[in-house]
């Protein structure tokens, strides 16, 4: 990612806040900080793989990258152009470099479309192909995706989960996009066609350099796919790391409590296992402090007051943790075991 | 239950031997819907048994008749289905040929279920302790609040926090962990013998998956009570069965002690699933996945219905289908290639 250049992708201090409205006027009555100071960088055909639980904002952190929605505060530069700045039209005209790829591939397809429009409705929009060139085009992206070409002619209702995200693909890859939103690609879909789906994004990646903001609560995935992890919580990252140092010396508790709570095939069954206590608190009243501190086993005092800011260490490692502060040498195996505590 | 064939036991080693220990034993179980491109039989002859105490966790992908299996044992299948054939012996009856009042009496009080996604599961108008009274007092000759008292010990056997307070909130006031919780304590308010749990964590977060699993390890090794727990997680049934029945379209293709199973899999099926899987087997470029998709049980291929996307088939795969055979001590597979 320390390429020379600019980052493809660079999202500095986003916010989302949604007001929340009650009452007989509808006052405001507060807001729910989704994302709450997010900053991160993507280089090209990277991955960075974003986890954290329902309700962490991870998806709104996507839509906001877009500009899907209008960030409250911060700013997301693409290729160094601040997407804020820009005006509708030259937008939309943007928009075919940033494509995202949704959950569910059964509510994201129009049921009444052929697959054939479907593709070659972002094509004819930015006006990038027409008549048989469109065509050789949709047949091209299909073939991309591995499904047949009389795919074209048929509707979406007659495609399995898997055959579906593929169409969503070929759809978001059309437009020859550089930079892809996949919010949750595979967690609709049986692991059998989960393991098709994830090797085809990543032959495309590495075939068209796509950058990848790849979202998902199975670390199992995260860590096959990505280059950078960053762990969400509450709106905001507590982790971020390149993935081996984040599953090898993972240091903030949540974090730590994530990868134990995994069920893993591997034999070992007596591994120590933290079992969090408490649900993830209401984003619209986050506990003081670490947002974090009502379900962390090592909460001290300050944890309850101050929150602790995301701070880097050694080798792009980032902890927003009081207690467990980011590792100072990169060989921070000493680390995993909680001596290192500050 | 009419038009139930009962089929003779078969005593082949497919069927295991009926032990004093045995609670409940599938044999030769087959339900089908009608649909209009034909019949889709979606459990095709499945065999097995669960022992007193014991978890089976039956793995399979969508489709592939595990939870058609699990709504069958409780009888709960309805038109366009219907049971064509086998038995569902527990406790020794034949739960296929009980009245239908009497088999109300075992659904709940001596089998219960929970399912994936608690909201729909439960009553969005009514209190969560309402609706445990209500599963209560349909059991147990119990007052009002008495068995409202009950409910709170249930909710608190789950260890719902603040459960007094937590018996009056609606299910929308909840967190799917505590949908889940309610939904347990439900299952538990009669002291079942058996539990069946369809996907009982897939619509949860991991951490609070966690909390489930180990609330009912827990209640599991309390109650002495056998489970069936049904689901895609492969980690999940290593971590909390005792044997593993692997399903592929309506039949089981493996059958093993959970050690046994993850150590030496031998159906081509469950060692394309398990190396499909990332971040087990270590870290890889690729992942191994298995061509294809699942058949539309409507149009079986002949033979082995894995073998089109077999990594091992040969032709005469398309002419035997494979018997669930013993190879090695308790541990079943149907495949004639292995």
């Amino acid at each position: 990612m320390s390429g020379a250049s600019v980052p493809l992708v660079q999202a500095s201090d986003l916010r989302k806040h949604f007001p929340v409205r009650g009452g007989l006027f509808g006052k405001p009555r507060g807001a729910v900080r989704a994302v709450d100071g997010v900053s991160f960088t993507i280089g090209r055909g990277r991955t960075l793989g974003l986890v954290g639980e329902s309700g962490c904002g991870k998806s709104t952190l996507g839509r906001v990258l877009l500009r899907l929605m209008e960030p409250t505060a911060g700013s997301v530069r693409f290729d160094g152009v601040d997407l804020s700045e820009l005006t509708a039209g030259e937008l939309r005209r943007m928009r075919r470099h940033l494509q995202i790829i949704f959950q569910d591939p059964y509510a994201s397809l129009n049921p009444r479309m052929r697959v054939g429009a479907i593709v070659a409705e972002g094509l004819e929009i930015h006006g990038l192909a027409r008549g048989e060139e469109k065509c050789d085009r949709v047949i091209e992206m299909l073939r991309l995706v591995g499904l047949r070409d009389d795919a074209c002619d048929r509707y979406p209702h007659e495609f399995s989960g898997g055959q579906r995200q593929r169409i969503c693909i070929a759809r978001a890859l059309a437009v020859g996009p550089r930079f892809i939103v996949a919010d949750e690609p595979v967690s609709a879909l049986d692991v059998s066609v989960q393991a098709q789906v994830i090797n085809l994004l990543q032959d495309l990646q590495e075939r068209l350099d796509l950058a990848y903001l790849f979202i998902s609560h199975d670390l199992h995935i995260v860590e096959h796919v990505s280059h950078t992890v960053a762990i969400m919580y509450l709106g905001r990252i507590v982790e971020t790391a390149p993935r081996d140092a984040l599953f090898a010396r993972a240091r903030h508790p949540y974090t730590q409590a994530l990868l134990s709570a995994v069920p893993s095939t591997a034999p070992v069954r007596d591994r120590q296992r933290v079992v969090l206590t408490g649900d993830v608190p209401s984003p619209m009243h986050p506990p003081p402090g670490c947002a974090f501190h009502p379900r962390c086993p090592y909460a001290e005092e300050r944890c309850r007051v101050e929150e602790p800011p995301l701070r880097f260490g050694a080798g792009e490692h980032g902890v927003a943790c009081h207690v467990f502060p980011a590792p100072e040498s990169e060989d921070g195996s000493r680390y995993t075991d909680g001596e290192g505590r500050a | 239950m009419r038009g139930v064939e009962h089929a003779a036991p078969s005593g082949g080693p497919a069927a295991p031997a009926r032990t004093p220990d045995t609670l409940l034993h599938v044999d030769g179980l087959r339900t089908v819907f009608a649909t209009d491109a034909g019949t889709a039989p979606a459990v095709d002859g499945v065999h097995f048994s669960i022992a007193r105490g014991e978890t089976l966790g039956m793995v399979g992908e969508s489709g592939c008749g595990k939870s058609v299996t699990a709504l069958s044992i409780m009888r709960l299948i309805g038109p366009p289905g219907r049971i064509a054939a086998g038995t569902i012996a527990f406790e020794g009856r034949d739960l296929l040929a009980l009245p239908e009042r009497d088999m109300r009496r075992v659904r709940g009080n001596e089998i219960a279920m929970i399912f994936q996604e608690p909201m729909t599961s439960l009553n969005p108008v009514l209190t969560v302790g309402a609706q445990i009274s209500e599963a209560i007092r349909l059991h147990d000759r119990l007052g009002r609040r008495a068995a409202w008292q009950r409910a709170v010990e249930m909710l608190r056997l789950v260890e719902m926090p603040d459960a007094e307070e937590r018996a009056r909130s609606y299910p929308h006031q909840l967190s799917g962990g505590m949908r889940q919780r309610v939904m347990i304590a439900m299952a538990m308010s009669c002291t079942p013998r058996l539990l069946i749990a369809d996907e009982p964590t897939t619509a949860l977060d991991v951490t609070i998956q966690a909390q489930i699993l180990a609330l009912l390890a827990d209640l599991r090794t309390r109650s002495g009570m056998a489970t069936l727990l049904i689901t895609h997680n492969l980690g999940i049934v290593a971590e909390q069965a005792d044997h593993v029945a692997i399903m592929y379209a309506g039949r089981i293709v493996e059958r093993a002690p959970v050690r046994e199973l993850f150590a030496r899999p031998l159906h081509p099926y469950t060692v394309g699933l398990l190396a499909s899987v990332p971040g087990v087997g270590g870290r890889r470029r690729r992942l191994d996945a298995i061509p294809g998709i699942v058949p539309d049980p409507r149009h079986l291929p002949s033979g082995c219905r894995f073998r089109d996307r077999c990594p091992r088939a040969v032709p005469a795969c398309a002419d035997t289908d494979p018997a669930l055979e013993e190879r090695r001590d308790g541990h079943l597979v149907a495949c004639i290639e292995v």
